[in-house]
């Protein structure tokens, strides 16, 4: 990789927009897993999010050219995968559910104990079970660190709004999770 | 919500809680826990998220497959060459030979429309007065000639369907 690996995202974008596959190549395997998480807890199917890091993928390499590099690529780069999930979504017409079953998991979970994967699912159902703008919020907030204010800008929403949609979704998935919640 | 001068704001304490590995660990700052004693909100949020996280921190995922970014990096080259095929693309020659033809028989639809304006008067004279068989022409002239610049006028329009809109849509390819 050399030097490449010590730019910034901004100036490889730029590279990359003018055809430098090595830029491109550090940005996406950069970006990938942190990408790929948020994919799969957004729309917790194997395939389905193999599929989607691949689209989001190419969608911001063919429209580089159209990235600002005053502002930040990952914000760039998460509203182009979240574009690409909502639509999904509402391909599906299906609320995501629970498609991941426990076998499943384990694949993601090599080493947990049987009370660390229970957890897990829980986690999972409690975050599915969520309205989407909140498990948005949480996904991207919690799971990914993303700053309020990035936040705000994937989501094209005031600051405020991001802030009580975290505040409810962390209440939500506290009533879910407490005990006897959830439970047969 | 405290927006106090010298202290602490939501936002920042919101994302001090959300920065500890666990939320406890915050209250080591003095200034989140000053926040916390005065912002009912705020704390609120600091128990819900402190007995949601041992739960939602068991919520992994896995990494993408390697073939998966590999799959990524063999298409990235031809997506970047598709992308730059519409803006290499010489002048399009479909609307090259359209433009030519048009200006060769140019002087054709001139002649014929004159001649069809020439038996038009010939009609009409031999009915009608010679002002109103003028008129008539006249306003044969006026319509013809606007056929013909709204006819020319479209040209770029048959070439915009001719040319397909490269770039707007992703390229179709089938990894190998």
């Amino acid at each position: 990789m050399g030097p490449y690996t010590d730019q910034s995202d901004e100036t490889l974008a730029v590279r990359a927009a003018r055809g430098d596959q090595e830029a491109v190549s550090v940005l996406v395997r950069r970006h990938s897993p942190r990408l790929y998480g948020f994919l799969q807890r957004y729309h917790p199917d194997r395939d389905d999010c193999d599929d989607l890091l691949q689209d989001t993928w190419i969608r911001a390499l063919s429209h580089l050219d159209r990235f600002d590099p005053k502002k930040r690529f990952t914000t760039w780069l998460f509203q182009i995968a979240l574009n690409l999930c909502r639509d999904l979504a509402r391909r599906d017409r299906v609320r995501f559910g629970y498609r991941k079953d426990v076998q499943e998991m384990q694949e993601g979970m090599a080493g947990a104990t049987a009370e660390e994967m229970v957890d897990a699912m829980k986690a999972m159902q409690a975050i599915e079970a969520l309205p989407l703008q909140q498990k948005e919020v949480l996904l991207l907030r919690y799971y990914h660190g993303f700053p309020e204010a990035e936040v705000s800008e994937i989501l094209d929403c005031p600051r405020g709004t991001v802030k009580s949609r975290l505040h409810q979704a962390v209440k939500a998935v506290r009533v879910k999770l407490e005990p006897g919640e959830g439970e047969p | 919500m405290n927006t106090g001068q010298g202290r602490l704001d939501c936002s920042a304490c919101e994302q001090r809680i959300l920065g500890a590995a666990d939320p406890r660990d915050a209250l080591r700052d003095p200034s989140v826990s000053d926040h916390l004693a005065e912002c009912t909100e705020c704390k609120e949020f600091f128990d819900s998220l402190g007995a949601i996280k041992p739960v939602l921190d068991r919520y992994r995922v896995r990494e993408p497959a390697e073939d998966v970014i590999e799959a990524v990096l063999r298409r990235a080259p031809q997506v970047h060459s598709a992308k730059l095929t519409p803006e290499r693309a010489p002048i399009h020659a479909g609307m090259f030979r359209v433009v030519l033809a048009g200006l060769v028989s140019l002087p054709l639809v001139i002649l014929i429309n004159a001649l069809m304006g020439w038996a038009l008067y010939e009609v009409t004279a031999s009915l009608l007065p010679r002002t109103i068989a003028l008129y008539c022409v006249g306003l044969f002239v006026v319509w013809a000639s606007m056929a013909m610049s709204l006819g020319y006028a479209s040209l770029p329009l048959l070439d915009a369907i001719v040319r397909k809109p490269a770039g707007g849509r992703l390229p179709v390819m089938a990894d190998p």
